[in-house]
């Protein structure tokens, strides 16, 4: 061939295979494989959502879990439900973490006896066994106790529902003894209170939302009394319809109560006072709607006025005022509990308050008991001591305790139940979150029980739940697979029972529960339940009637006085681990206490003047170290950090329930309440100091007014574009959407749900205690609270302020942060070299270091990296993070409204932080849609932004509280 | 002759050795490439002192590297720590450098011939050993390459408004200039060296550094005209290295930076620590290199009449933040205000009071004339302004950033043994580099001393 030959052909060879690449063939099509295959209509990359319910408290909050492939990684209040309508608390938020925590019981467990002596050496352990050997060890100690006449009994946490009805069976068909419920907040004063008053065992729901005028006695509405989810909406929605004046009374410090219209402080046990001077008022001047009958009124006890300004310390004029406040309501509404029911004339306090709420009329209407929550399982302290009684006399064979305290560590010392447990011959318990490092635990655990069963999570098997009157929540496994080897309840005793009585046929629980659903709702109503999420039927009317012969009973043995005069310790419930339930939980250990900021740790609060008294030298040490106190009362005494808390009462402390002392608790034997009011403490200075994880430097503002005080209008309100300015107008770079939000802090109740909410929804790593300490918390949100002089309080939700004009941005020297063209401070992990310049030039503070790999440090331990949202990164260590107002929500909104080719809606695309706020403080949206949300909101008379003076221009409006006359 | 009017060194050599001037030259070689040549067991066991260091240092950036800078005391809210104040610190050691060889050179300052090639080597380490630290400091190093504007694929550029970009060529400038001005100092130093060394390694080295140089006249004159000229280049350079260093923190929003005088205040502090670091290196130079002959007190004495001088503008530098943030009061910026009360009364106002007893109080005793002109004195003093300088930075990056707005925010600060184990590295490498320099390298200039006498 020669050389034109040759170059002819590559000439055409090459524009063949050109022009033959050229074009799209029509039978081309895209090829991309499926990962999982879409079975069971899950799609891959998309979410989908299925109802549940929150179990770490009883309030029963439905719950939508979002799930991602198979996996679930954000709870979210389910929208509409009657108790909590979208909204979650801080534990509901972190309660997901209990689903995928790496120290769950992976298998049945039991104490490991006898054995080599190298295995003693070594402490105590746990060894797994299997189900059959498990199921088979408990249907020989049933046999052998039956045959030794010794009683079996259950004892579990409060159970409603299917549930409850499939434990009565198993209890029928096995000989096993239902004890009562044990809660450690059993509200048992109260339930005796209405039970005397009423004669109903069941607590009522607290019509909040209806309500025109709330007072508060004790009750820590928003913290954990009932259903606080629901309070706070409740609380907001009569702010808005009724113009709601809420007054509380308590005798310690409390977030409710600083979030409350008017708070005031009563001293210890003067409650009773306070109360029997309103029924008084009520009844002696003819106010009173209900009338008490002659015997009762005869009965009551008497509190003379003199007495009763002696002990409120509240003058005549004031406590007149009080009641003709409450009198001129039009929907009053009293809430009695807390604290003050849990004290020596706790009942007393009870019993006035059920009787105010009578002759008042609140009973029926915002008392309403035909929502009431069905509390007549619920035992009290004083069957705990009946059962240690028997326990101790060797009566008991098979204990089964289940969903509850189940090492007894709230309960009190002296029911003598922990030290006498160990007397049943077989005890099994049912645990779902165990660590087996920890030495002391697993001590406890193997001398205590002889079996261990792991419970599947409630996202892991069916379920319901009647958390009212007349409603109840379905839940669905929204998980396909057990994680670990681990049963739900149901199923462990459907399977015992079928064992014991040596039944052929096994029956899951899913099955049982669906006949049983069937034969209750019939199959459409199930459907609609599956659904929505819950069933609910119409409330039934209710008529109550005075008990007046139980009440005169009741009213024999009462005793008003209860004032003390030494230092008293409370010990309150917490917003964070309730009764100690969720300590488990990583999470709410990392979320600040939003009274103190301490995150990790104990401690007890007093106030200034205490500490001064006490010659605490906390205002020299650096910041996170406090000087350790010891207290003593009667039974028991501790030794805690002690942490300074404004607006405590000189003469009284504070230290949470899961970290006291059972030996400090008292019991009233006439009701089996706990009493949580010590009287007698003593507090001594030990001269140690102890490092406490205390994350705010400071909880005071000081004169910096970053919230402004008093009205200063100067002229800010938001920002309307084509503003007249000197400077280039920062709108002019955005054309369709300027995000913004709107925080209210009039309605922020400074709960943190928002910013577990944020944790979750964001894979913010839990970092634990030392760096904590180091003051290395990764929260892109963060509740501050600032005292001020005048007693009160207010929690600044602090996050990245998206400013139009942002000190960050500038000073990053790789463009890693950069302001997009919707008004977002964005941030490019991958692209960031980790300088910190931008954190140190944020005049918020809000910018969040990845100090180390946290995986690597166990964050995200197997199988926790299952609840990763896959819609955002777990950045790596070096890198900068921060708040972007959820940028992932909001591109899976934009996406959504380009294929409808439309502009996102207000209200479209919701944060996780304002998703899960109780009281809608959170409101996001678009600021250059002057029709939206977040702009109106801009635009009021309350609106400020912090530190505007720095020239930022954060998007970030907030609205101050409103003046209260 | 009256004995000291005439004398070739401008000082009070003793009468007695007159004659000793009159073999000068040759004198001067012999004594200054003695020095070079000897290493004597003492110069191991301090180059041994210094790898350790430099040891430690390396292990402990190793740690940090492989766990995240976790391993550092840097928290919320201070961001910025030791490092970033070992990072300013050794910018300032650099800086008295370029200030003795270029300005004092362009002023015919003479007495800058005694320290010029040590100030300039000084320089040199110092510039290597400070830019290690914005590297120590990024939380991923791997990618400092960054922060350099390179051409790539996916059109990645840094961000020219960011001060830290400013630095990168600040520094990197800063640092070529030293090295070729010093190197060009050099040149005929080398040529010298390549004729007296005997070894035949030395010399074949020394003559490839010295470039051929055979001190012809025309090569004096290429070479005076281009030292003139890089002389020129670098005087302005002494101004901008440190005024780009102190916007780094000028830049910024957080009071206690956020500064107009930060750019004079920050290059007489330069000023300032740089000529401490000196007389810290030279005084016992001279003593262990048997130099007493050619630096004499006289040419200490105007080193500490420039310590005296710029540590005034130091102080001047205190009074004037302090006196602001007390004349606009509460009332006026309760930031600025609380923030300069916090400096001087608290957590920190130890490291506070320490920087002005070392840099305010400590060089007032240099107006005693018998004191200044006293080397053991003046070598005393000279640590505690190290001290005080490095102090200095370090109140002014965390003290600021430990309460800069929000209460909520505010912070302690604690530096680990990380970060002590890599500042004591720095100082190890820096030593590193100077011992072997000072063996290796005439460290006086011989010929611009020679040319005194001609």
């Amino acid at each position: 061939m020669n050389r034109r030959d040759f170059l002819k052909f590559v000439g055409v060879a090459s524009s063949a295979s050109v022009l033959s690449s050229c074009g799209v063939e029509k039978s081309t099509e895209k090829i991309i494989p499926l990962l999982y295959p879409a079975e069971e209509g899950y799609i891959p990359g998309e979410a989908m959502y299925k109802s549940a319910t929150c179990s770490e408290c009883p309030a029963g909050c439905g719950v939508s879990v979002k799930v991602v492939e198979f996996n679930p990684v954000k709870l979210e209040g389910l929208k509409n439900h009657p108790v909590n309508d979208g909204a979650l608390c801080l534990r509901g938020q972190a309660s997901l973490m209990r689903l995928y925590h790496p120290r769950r019981v992976r298998g049945p467990l039991r104490p490991k006896k006898g054995g080599l002596v190298l295995d003693k050496m070594s402490g105590d352990m746990l060894e797994p066994v299997t189900w059959e050997v498990a199921y088979q060890s408990i249907t020989d100690a049933l046999k052998a106790a039956r045959d030794a006449g010794k009683s079996n009994v259950y004892l579990s946490g409060r159970t409603s529902g299917s549930l409850s009805a499939l434990i009565d069976s198993f209890s029928r068909e096995t000989g096993v003894e239902r004890l009562p419920e044990y809660e450690a907040f059993s509200h048992a004063n109260l339930r005796a209170a209405y039970r005397a008053v009423l004669g109903v065992s069941s607590l009522p729901s607290y019509k909040v939302a209806n309500a025109d005028f709330l007072l508060t006695v004790g009750a820590d509405i928003l913290e954990t009394f009932m259903n606080p989810v629901s309070m706070g909406q409740q609380l907001q929605r009569a702010r808005e319809t009724n113009n709601l004046t809420w007054i509380h009374f308590e005798p310690h410090v409390s977030l409710t109560g600083f979030k409350a219209s008017e708070r005031k402080i009563l001293p210890p046990g003067s409650e009773a006072y306070l109360l029997s001077f309103l029924l008084n008022y009520f009844v002696g001047n003819q106010l009173a709607q209900n009338n008490l009958p002659a015997n009762v009124r005869e009965s009551l006890p008497d509190a003379p006025i003199e007495e009763v300004v002696r002990q409120t310390g509240m003058s005549e004029d004031e406590l007149n005022q009080l009641a003709q406040r409450m009198g001129a309501a039009r929907n009053p509404l009293l809430i009695v509990g807390g604290v003050s029911t849990q004290q020596k004339n706790g009942y007393e306090t009870a019993l006035l308050g059920a009787l105010v709420q009578w002759v008042t009329g609140m009973t029926g209407s915002t008392v309403d008991f035909s929502r009431a929550e069905d509390y007549s399982k619920v035992g009290n302290v004083n069957d705990l001591t009946a059962f240690a009684q028997r326990l101790e006399n060797e009566q008991i064979g098979v204990a089964f305790v289940t969903r509850t305290d189940t090492l007894f560590r709230t309960v009190p010392a002296q029911t003598r139940l922990s030290e006498n447990f160990a007397k049943a011959a077989f005890k099994v318990a049912f645990v779902d979150i165990l660590d087996q490092n920890d030495k002391e635990l697993v001590k406890s655990y193997s001398e205590m029980y002889d079996l261990i069963l792991p419970l599947s999570h409630s996202l892991e098997s069916w379920g319901d739940a009647e958390v009212q009157n007349g409603l109840v929540n379905i839940t669905q496994p929204v998980i396909a697979q057990t994680i670990f080897d681990t049963r739900s309840e149901g199923d462990i005793l459907l399977e015992l029972s079928r064992l014991y009585r040596g039944a052929e046929s096994a029956v899951a629980y899913a099955d049982w529960l669906k006949t049983r659903w069937t034969n209750t709702y019939g199959e459409a109503a199930l459907t609609a339940a599956l659904q929505t999420g819950y069933y609910q039927r119409p409330a039934g009317a209710v008529s109550l009637s005075l008990n007046s012969s139980g009440l005169v009973n009741a009213l024999k043995n009462t005793e008003l006085d209860s004032s003390s005069d030494g230092k008293v310790l409370y010990v309150v419930p917490s917003i964070r681990m309730y009764d100690g339930r969720s300590k488990d939980l990583p999470l709410t250990n990392e979320v600040p206490d939003p009274l103190s900021t301490i995150s990790y740790g104990q401690w007890i609060s007093v106030s200034e003047a205490a500490a001064g008294e006490l010659g605490l030298d906390h205002n020299n040490l650096i910041h996170k170290q406090r000087e350790v106190v010891r207290l003593e009362s009667g039974g028991g005494a501790m030794e805690l950090p002690a942490w300074v808390q404004p607006g405590m009462p000189d003469n009284i402390a504070t230290i949470h329930r899961e970290q006291v002392d059972p030996a400090l608790l008292d019991v009233d034997p006439r009701t089996g309440e706990t009493l949580t009011r010590i009287d007698g403490l003593s507090l001594s200075k030990t001269g140690a100091n102890a490092v406490l994880a205390i994350m705010a430097g400071k909880v005071a503002q000081g004169d910096r007014k970053i919230i402004p005080s008093g009205h200063d209008d100067h002229g800010h309100h938001g920002h309307i574009k084509g503003d007249e300015t000197l400077y280039p107008d920062p709108y002019d770079r955005y054309t369709e959407y300027r995000w913004g939000m709107s925080i209210d802090m009039e309605t922020c109740i400074g709960c943190s749900a928002c910013v577990s909410a944020c944790y979750i929804e964001n894979n913010i790593p839990c970092v634990g205690e030392e760096e904590n300490v180091r003051g290395r918390e990764m929260a892109w949100i963060r509740v501050q609270p600032y005292y001020n002089e005048e007693g009160g309080m207010d929690s600044l939700i602090m996050l990245c302020q998206q400013c139009d004009f942002a000190p960050c941005e500038n000073v990053c020297p790789v463009y890693a942060t950069y302001h997009n063209e919707e008004g977002l401070n964005v941030m490019v992990y991958n692209r960031c070299v980790g300088t910190r310049y931008c954190h140190n030039n944020c005049p918020y503070k809000v910018r969040r270091f990845n100090w180390f790999d946290w995986t690597d440090r166990g964050a995200w331990e197997e199988p926790m990296t299952r609840m990763l949202n896959p819609d955002i990164w777990v950045r790596p260590k070096g890198v900068m993070e921060k708040c972007t107002f959820c940028i992932q929500r909001i591109r899976k909104a934009k996406d959504v409204a380009k294929d409808e080719k439309r502009k996102v809606r207000d209200g479209e695309v919701i944060p996780a932080c304002a998703q899960t706020c109780p009281t809608n403080a959170i409101t996001f949206g678009n600021l250059l849609d002057q029709e939206s949300q977040v702009f109106k909101k801009s635009q009021s008379e309350r609106e400020f932004r912090v530190l505007e003076a720095l020239g930022t221009s954060p998007a970030i409006h907030y609205l101050r509280k409103e003046e209260h006359a | 002759m009256s004995s000291h009017s005439t004398n070739v060194l401008g000082s009070n050599v003793p009468e007695r050795d007159e004659l000793y001037a009159y073999n000068y030259k040759a004198k001067l070689e012999e004594d200054v490439f003695a020095a070079v040549s000897k290493p004597t067991p003492l110069f191991y066991i301090a180059l041994l002192t210094a790898l350790g260091c430099v040891g430690i240092g390396a292990t402990s950036w190793a740690i940090q590297i492989i766990n995240g800078l976790g391993k550092a005391g840097i928290m919320n809210p201070v961001g910025w720590g030791v490092y970033i104040t070992d990072f300013v610190f050794w910018v300032g050691i650099a800086h008295s450098g370029t200030l003795i060889s270029a300005i004092l050179f362009l002023f015919r300052a003479k007495f800058r011939n005694r320290f010029n090639r040590t100030a300039e080597a000084m320089t040199v380490f110092a510039v290597l050993t400070a830019g290690l630290f914005p590297l120590i400091h990024l939380g991923r190093v791997w990618f400092f390459y960054w922060l350099f504007p390179y051409p790539n694929q996916r059109h990645l550029w840094v961000n020219f408004k960011s001060p830290l970009v400013w630095d990168v060529f600040a520094v990197s400038t800063y640092l070529t200039v030293s090295v070729v001005f010093w190197y060009i100092g050099l040149v005929p130093d080398l040529a010298i060296a390549r004729r007296i060394k005997e070894s035949k390694i030395a010399k074949t080295l020394y003559g490839i550094f010295s470039l051929g140089w055979t001190g012809t006249f025309k090569e004096w004159q290429h070479y005076n005209q281009l030292y003139k000229f890089l002389a020129a280049l670098a005087t302005p350079l002494v101004l901008s290295v440190h005024s780009v260093v102190s916007w780094d923190f000028a830049m910024g929003v957080v009071y206690g930076w956020h500064t107009t005088i930060f750019a004079p205040y920050f290059v007489a502090g330069a000023i300032f620590s740089g000529c401490a670091m000196v007389i810290t290196l030279m005084v016992p130079m001279r003593k262990m290199f048997r130099l007493e002959r050619y630096i004499a007190i006289d040419d200490f004495e105007k080193l500490a009449k420039l310590l005296m001088l710029t540590g005034l503008i130091v102080s001047y530098a205190y009074i004037v933040e302090l006196a602001l943030a007390l004349y606009v009061g509460k009332e006026g910026n309760v930031f600025e205000y609380e923030q300069f009360m916090y400096r001087l009364t608290g957590d920190y106002a130890w490291a506070y009071w320490t920087m002005i007893l070392c840099n305010v109080i400590s060089p007032l005793t240099l107006f005693v004339r018998k004191l200044r002109r006293n080397l053991i004195y003046l070598f005393v003093l000279s640590i505690p302004i190290n001290i005080g300088m490095w102090f200095e930075r370090f109140n002014i990056i965390v003290i600021s950033l430990a309460r800069d707005f929000d209460p909520y925010a505010f912070g302690y600060y604690t530096p680990t043994w990380i970060e002590w184990g890599i500042t004591l590295g720095s100082f190890g490498w820096f030593f590193t580099f100077f011992l072997l320099f000072s063996k290796t390298i005439p460290v006086l200039p011989v010929t611009e001393l020679k040319e005194e006498v001609d």
